[in-house]
């Protein structure tokens, strides 16, 4: 007996960390489950708070100059505002000339704090501060002034995690604005993206901006995607290798919004 | 008492690491504060209490991630049970040492985190390892050197308080 029970006190580090290692990988191996999701709302509900707190606290010492640069790009987005509502004005008309039909508008857009970002090497996802509270839904697309973030994936009763195009699960259907030439943009590493699917023949040139092309249904047309910095084809491929810059600088992201769509809003088709 | 002293203490460094440290992030690679308490843990209580510590922080890292649950828990049990060996070693003594240990600790890490996170491609995993992984064990492992200085320099002074 008393030599079992040295065994057993000598061998415990070898047995729990094969235990250890076994579940980690029944873990990797399973699919998403109700209990993970009962996990995460119940640790992002415990830590939220205190990281809503810290995040608080430290962009206290921000406000004051945030406030005054606000206010001057308030007066520009005004002028600017000006300008594109007679743009409109004269869109809605040639829209009506060549019975187009409408475009449906994003009916709210809401601010969210970024109150957390995922505590690891790959940043595949943040944590903002408006949930079911603010009668969020998962993948509601999320943007910053530059372009597109992600979409969320997970709604708690005050935060939702937003998973970001870095995660390499989350391509996006895109198009290049100039010649509307469609592809998926996937992260695939580094700090890049990667416009894929685009055949040799079309017309890609460096420096031309990438947009979603709304084919997916779940982000709007038109979103800023990034621009492209690197256009190759090898030989005997049919598809050009296209290296895409994002415009949305994840690592600096401190508030997003939140495109808020109507349930029934379907994707949209061009004529 | 340890164990609860034990989640507060990793309970602070995951509220840091996913708020504060990008701070301190130079080109976007930041300090692991995560393993550098496991490494503290590891060396202070062995491999038995490391491994599950390493377990339970990586698994509630892991519910962060839409899609790999079960990696950092991972990774982190193997490491935490690794570390613990080194306890018995005489060599975590001096400091460059366990700068050291931890330096090669997060790099293994990485290494693993990086080759299965992105299986099977290879190129991209050792890629990030490189590009992502090694600075940041360096960067941790120099975290660490000042923390192991400031602690040795306490320990030091502590008898010359106590006889004032």
């Amino acid at each position: 007996m008393a030599r079992l029970a040295f065994w057993t006190d000598r061998s415990r580090p070898y047995i729990t960390v094969t235990v250890a290692v076994i579940v980690s990988i029944v873990l990797l191996t399973m699919g998403p489950s109700h209990q993970m999701v009962v996990a995460r709302t119940a640790m992002v509900t415990v830590l939220a708070p205190v990281q809503k707190g810290i995040s608080w606290f430290h962009q206290l010492g921000d406000f004051l100059s945030q406030n005054r640069r606000l206010r001057r790009l308030n007066t520009e987005l005004a002028l600017e505002n000006q300008l594109l509502r007679e743009a409109q004005l004269e869109n809605v008309r040639l829209r009506q000339l060549l019975s187009f039909r409408e475009r449906e508008q994003l009916n709210v857009i809401l601010l969210a704090e970024v109150i957390a970002r995922e505590p690891d090497r790959q940043m595949n996802s943040i944590l903002i501060g408006a949930g079911r509270d603010r009668d969020l839904r998962r993948n509601m697309p999320v943007v910053t002034s530059r372009g597109l973030v992600g979409k969320i994936v997970e709604v708690f009763p005050r935060t939702s995690l937003v998973q970001l195009l870095m995660d390499r699960n989350c391509p996006v259907s895109a198009m290049i604005q100039r010649t509307r030439i469609s592809g998926l943009l996937s992260y695939r590493g580094g700090t890049a993206f990667r416009l894929e699917n685009v055949p040799w023949r079309m017309d890609v040139r460096e420096g031309d901006q990438v947009i979603s092309s709304g084919l997916g249904g779940l982000f709007p047309k038109g979103l800023s995607l990034g621009e492209v910095i690197e256009v190759s084809a090898q030989e005997r491929s049919l598809f050009k290798d296209i290296i895409v810059e994002p415009s949305v600088d994840f690592n600096s992201l401190e508030e997003v919004f939140v495109i808020v769509q109507p349930a029934e809003q379907s994707p949209e088709v061009e004529p | 008492m340890k164990v609860l002293r034990m989640v507060l203490v990793f309970g602070v460094a995951l509220i840091l690491q996913s708020t504060l440290v990008r701070l301190v992030a130079i080109e976007s690679i930041q300090p692991d504060l995560i393993l550098l308490t496991l490494f503290f843990i590891a060396l202070a209580e062995g491999s038995y209490p490391a491994t599950i510590a390493g377990f339970c922080v990586g698994l509630v890292q892991d519910l962060y991630a839409p899609q790999t649950l079960g990696l950092n828990a991972l990774s982190k049990s193997l490491i935490g049970f690794a570390l613990g060996f080194c306890r018995r070693g005489m060599f975590v003594e001096g400091l460059i040492p366990r700068s050291l240990i931890l330096f090669a600790a997060v790099l293994l890490h990485d290494l693993l985190y990086f080759l299965i996170s992105l299986w099977p491609d290879i190129g991209a995993g050792l890629n990030r390892f490189i590009f992502v992984g090694l600075p940041t064990a360096l960067y941790t492992a120099v975290l660490g050197y000042v923390i192991f200085y400031f602690l040795h320099r306490k320990e030091q002074l502590q008898p010359l308080q106590d006889i004032s």
